[in-house]
């Protein structure tokens, strides 16, 4: 039961007008406690939540007349001028587009005023006499039910609706005592520094509610990206970064992606309108033609080098353009690099597919072999992505060999999440690289809508602030 | 990946040995088939691009043999000698000419579905669309040799397959569907055909002769195929007389005359290949006999004809696949299983780091959002209707020639625009609101190699707020990243005249802040004041 210091000032003013009033609309309850009503919807608010008030609301309908009903009321309804004009000897013919006949003849048919002959009946004679429910309406603003709906429908009346909420005690209101005190609500400077305060404070309800504020947050697919950066990092990976834009060299031909392979068609690279440019390293440029060609450690090349469409600027579709660039730094090995990125694809946008999604990809350079890929790429299935289970395919990526995917079991589903393999000679022999790489892919996209929970691949790029402010920080 | 449908029943009959169907889902995805479908008796299976030998039920039933161990080494085919002869004159377009016979086939409904879906397949994926190869199968019964296969004029006239009449080779590339479908690849610069005694049985690149068409009484069929590489044309010729030989067809050799010099078709002997024993075991870090590395080649369809440091392997003539050793490596590992294989960590002495770019943005993100700003993620792709929209002037942008939708076809150069319309997608939300959005822009840069460049930038837009709310966040956010900016006022159509600035971060123009002009709000549909500034950060 609430306690009078917990209730408001307010609250009380408007508790006392009730225990005088009984029953009062906001609008009264505002007169009696001197309150702006907006601050008694408030306070009946509270006191409603405390179970001291409760109200009943009651409808009332307003009748207003429209201007053709104004101009009835005061010339009469065209049914009846109809009889007045019979009756003065005027012919049908005569009256013929004047709304007497057009309005007044249906309605007066209606009323039996007039027989099937148009001639007027006794009770059209009666007529003159008495008033009609529609008149009367038209005069009052008052009427049954039906007769209200027909003039509305004549669009002379409009009928208005208000609810008007009316408040009493509950039989806990009428009993809680309520004296008014002068206990402190908000607590001022002034009040701190005149000492004013041991008067006491008015208390407050733990459960009142209160406006829903939200903190600012960064982007739960950036959180994501953050938590995986750090994993890697943790575990030996250096982070690598480029630009969306890439040469088809480097995102093609330095993995030794035939010139006219599938995956380089409109349908699968964004091409953009740019001046051709460069590859400022000769020896790796020459050296990746002549595995193209055909002719390096033993390959047979795929015959064929396009030494204009190399140089073709594109939007890179996956980030082993910037392993790839790694490796024709020639690092020392053993090394480990990572990085996380957008990258580009031509689909149309719908829930499984986007043109600019994420990805993750990495590489391991050192003494390694095909166990050391598949140990890499369990760590990550079960740290990063917490799968329960992992199954290995064979697979194929033009660069790697043995190639590699890998589905995890993700709350008891399969699916794909990673592309691994060993990079192939003709990829690491031209970047001058002698020692074998481990390259690997994680489906980041993917991997983020499992961590969210999310369906639809375009609420990864989510700016609805709704979803935005509510969702917790995981 | 090359998507293929079989039935299962048909590949059930072509394994050597009864397989329990759960087991066989379970074991294709170990050979690099996966399964799309696997309910019915259609299946809907998705096969890797490098093992074309792999589209149809009798390549997929030729490789299970083997790995399940029922037939092992290479599948011995023999070749009959040639009874017809083919002379290939010159074609500018498509020089390059196979061809090849299969006897005593027995065509019955599931062979003949396989046997087109397999061309298809191939044309598709092998031939790119018929451009590099394309495939037309006959009945060898309707053929009178010899053969020729030639350019020759646009008014020369045949009935095409699915056609009506006896058509101009011209009329077939204008009317029939095939021809509309594949004009574009003789660009009306050349007309190549294949002729017998009595006339055109195929316009190559584009549809067969009616005369020719395989019926149920066929039993001999006749392979033709041209392009532009002859490796490609081989291997598919490869791929379709045996995938016909293991329904019990009989190849048959054909002589191609070329260029005076005479050769015969298909040629399947068996291709040598040589692998140090100690990269085996060095790449799949597994420690393996000889006599078991011959075990799980042969489990391959290999033959390994000598074990020493070096192994001598014979390779099956329908492998499109095998470049390099790594390529015999790869099988190895598929016959040892991927499922067998141990994962293993390998303790290396490496220090992780992190890129000081990606630790500054994110520097840049906690002081963003201790002001109280929200961050959101917009696409790079944009269109010039979008940026204009903000009022910002589209200084030469970066194009997409392929764009897939006309809403995102140029590289943004700004971040505001999105940001705009994250607002504009918000208005139903409560306000006040506060955005930004962190991320790479792409500008032209001919210095660069790739004649552009990433730049990371910031942007944070404030409603409903004004000038001196904006500069407020503006100066917080750069004395709490210790950016040396200074600010000068400059118009900027963005803004409203004299509620706007530039910004010069380090001596060098870096953005732009203001309040937004009104008719910009009004584009975007915004009833709020916004504020709102853009920094690029390096």
């Amino acid at each position: 039961m609430a306690t009078t210091d917990q209730l408001h000032p307010h609250e009380k003013k408007v508790l006392l007008a009730l225990q005088k009033l009984e029953k009062a609309t906001a609008a009264e309850l505002a007169v009696a406690s001197g309150l702006p009503e907006a601050s008694v919807h408030k306070a009946s608010l509270w006191a409603t939540l405390k179970g001291l008030v409760s109200h009943q609301e009651a409808t009332t309908t307003t009748v207003a007349l429209t201007p053709e009903g104004k101009s009835y009321r005061t010339a009469g309804l065209p049914e009846k001028r109809l009889l007045l004009l019979l009756a003065q000897g005027k012919t049908l013919a005569q009256l013929k587009g004047t709304p007497e006949l057009t309005i007044g003849l249906g309605w007066a048919k209606k009323n039996g005023w007039v027989n099937a002959k148009l001639a007027v009946t006794p009770a059209g004679e009666r007529a003159y006499e008495e008033k009609t429910p529609q008149e009367r309406a038209l005069e009052t603003l008052k009427g049954d039910a039906r007769t209200l709906e027909e003039l509305k429908k004549r669009n002379l009346i409009t009928l208005t609706d208000t609810t008007t909420k009316t408040f009493v005690l509950t039989p806990e209101g009428q009993i809680t005592p309520i004296t008014e005190t002068d206990a402190i609500g908000q607590l001022t400077p002034d009040l701190i520094a005149s000492g004013d305060w041991k008067r006491g404070f008015r208390a407050y309800d733990a459960n009142s509610p209160v406006p829903a504020v939200y903190p600012a947050k960064i982007h739960p697919t950036i959180r994501i990206i953050n938590t995986v950066r750090h994993k890697l990092m943790a575990l030996g990976f250096q982070e690598i970064r480029g630009p969306f834009t890439e040469l088809e060299f480097w995102n093609c031909d330095a993995l030794f992606m035939p010139h006219d392979h599938p995956a380089r068609g409109i349908h699968d690279i964004f091409h953009l309108k740019l001046p051709l440019g460069t590859v400022s390293n000769l020896a790796v440029l020459e050296r990746v033609s002549r595995a193209h060609k055909g002719g390096i450690h033993g390959s047979a090349g795929w015959g064929s080098w396009d030494s204009r469409q190399t140089l073709n600027t594109i939007l890179r579709s996956h980030l082993t353009c910037l392993n790839a660039r790694t490796l024709a730094a020639r690092p020392k090995p053993p090394a480990m690099f990572f990085s996380i990125g957008r990258v580009f694809r031509p689909d149309v946008l719908d829930a499984t597919h986007s043109f600019e999604f994420y990805q993750c990809e990495g590489i391991v350079v050192g003494d390694l072999h095909f166990r050391h890929l598949l140990g890499f790429l369990k760590l990550f299935a079960t740290d990063i992505a917490g799968a329960k289970d992992v199954r290995f395919r064979p697979h194929y990526f033009p660069f790697t060999e043995p190639s590699v995917e890998m589905d995890v079991l993700i709350n008891g589903k399969w699916m794909e999440l990673a592309g691994a393999g060993i990079f192939r000679p003709e990829m690491t022999q031209p970047l001058g690289v002698d020692v074998p790489v481990l390259g690997w892919g994680i489906g980041f996209s993917r991997l983020v809508m499992i961590t969210l929970g999310l369906s639809d691949i375009r609420d990864l790029t989510a700016h609805d602030l709704d979803y935005l402010r509510k969702k917790p920080l995981e | 990946m090359p998507a293929i449908t079989l039935s299962y029943t048909d590949l059930v009959r072509l394994l050597k040995k009864k397989v329990p169907r759960d087991q066989l889902t379970d074991v294709l995805i170990l050979n690099k088939v996966e399964i799309d479908d696997a309910s019915g008796d259609e299946w809907k299976l998705d096969v890797t691009p490098d093992r074309p030998d792999l589209f149809s039920a009798e390549g997929i039933a030729r490789q299970l043999n083997g790995w399940l161990g029922f037939t092992t080494g290479s599948p011995p085919y023999t070749v009959s000698p040639p009874t017809l002869i083919l002379q290939a004159g010159r074609s500018a377009l498509r020089p390059c000419v196979a061809a090849g016979i299969v006897r005593n086939v027995r065509l019955d409904d599931a062979t003949v579905r396989s046997l087109f879906a397999l061309q298809e397949t191939l044309d598709l994926t092998l031939g790119r669309g018929r451009k590099k190869a394309a495939i037309g199968i006959h009945d060898l019964a309707a053929i009178q040799g010899p053969g020729t296969y030639k350019d020759v004029p646009a008014t020369s006239r045949f009935l095409p397959l699915d056609g009506n009449e006896e058509q101009s080779l011209a009329d077939v590339l204008r009317t029939h569907p095939k021809g509309k479908k594949y004009a574009h690849l003789l660009s009306g610069a050349a007309y190549p055909v294949f002729l017998d005694q009595q006339g055109i049985i195929s316009f190559a690149p584009i549809i067969n002769s009616a005369r020719t068409q395989i019926t149920s009484t066929t039993t001999n069929l006749f392979f033709e195929m041209q392009g532009s590489d002859q490796r490609t044309l081989d291997i598919i010729l490869n791929i379709l007389v045996t995938a016909m030989a293991d329904r019990g067809g009989q190849i048959e050799a054909v002589t191609i005359i070329s260029d005076g010099k005479t050769l015969q078709k298909p040629d399947l002997d068996l291709v040598p290949h040589t692998v140090p024993v100690r990269d085996i075991k060095k790449m799949l870090g597994i420690d393996l006999k000889n006599s078991e590395i011959k075990q799980l080649l042969e489990r391959m369809r290999y033959d390994v004809l000598s074990l020493g440091e070096q192994l001598d392997i014979m390779a099956p003539a329908y492998r499109a696949d095998l470049l390099h050793y790594v390529d015999l490596i790869e099988d190895v590992a598929i016959a040892y299983g991927f499922a067998t294989f141990v994962p293993e960590i390998p303790k290396l002495a490496t220090v992780g780091s992190s890129d000081p770019l990606e630790d500054l943005t994110n520097t840049v993100r906690e002081a963003m959002v201790g002001l109280g700003f929200t961050e959101t993620l917009n696409f790079s792709l944009t269109s010039p209707e979008h940026v204009a929209k903000a009022g910002l002037p589209l200084a030469d942008p970066i194009t997409v020639t392929n764009p897939v939708s006309l809403e995102y076809t140029i590289l943004r150069q700004h971040l505001l625009p999105s940001l705009l319309g994250n607002l504009a997608a918000n208005k139903h939300r409560r306000y006040p609101q506060q955005l930004f959005e962190t991320a790479d822009v792409t500008v032209r840069d001919p210095s660069a190699d790739t004649r552009a460049s990433s730049v990371r930038s910031l942007c944070a837009c404030l409603t409903p707020s004004d000038f001196s709310g904006i500069l407020s966040i503006l100066r917080a956010a750069a004395g709490a990243l210790k950016l040396d900016i200074t600010l000068a006022n400059s118009d900027h159509p963005t803004f409203i005249p004299g509620r706007a600035g530039t910004i010069t971060l380090g001596g060098r123009p870096a953005g732009f802040f203001g309040e937004i002009h009104p008719r910009i709000l009004v584009n975007f549909g915004l009833k709020n004041p916004v504020a709102a500034f853009e920094l690029r950060l390096e």
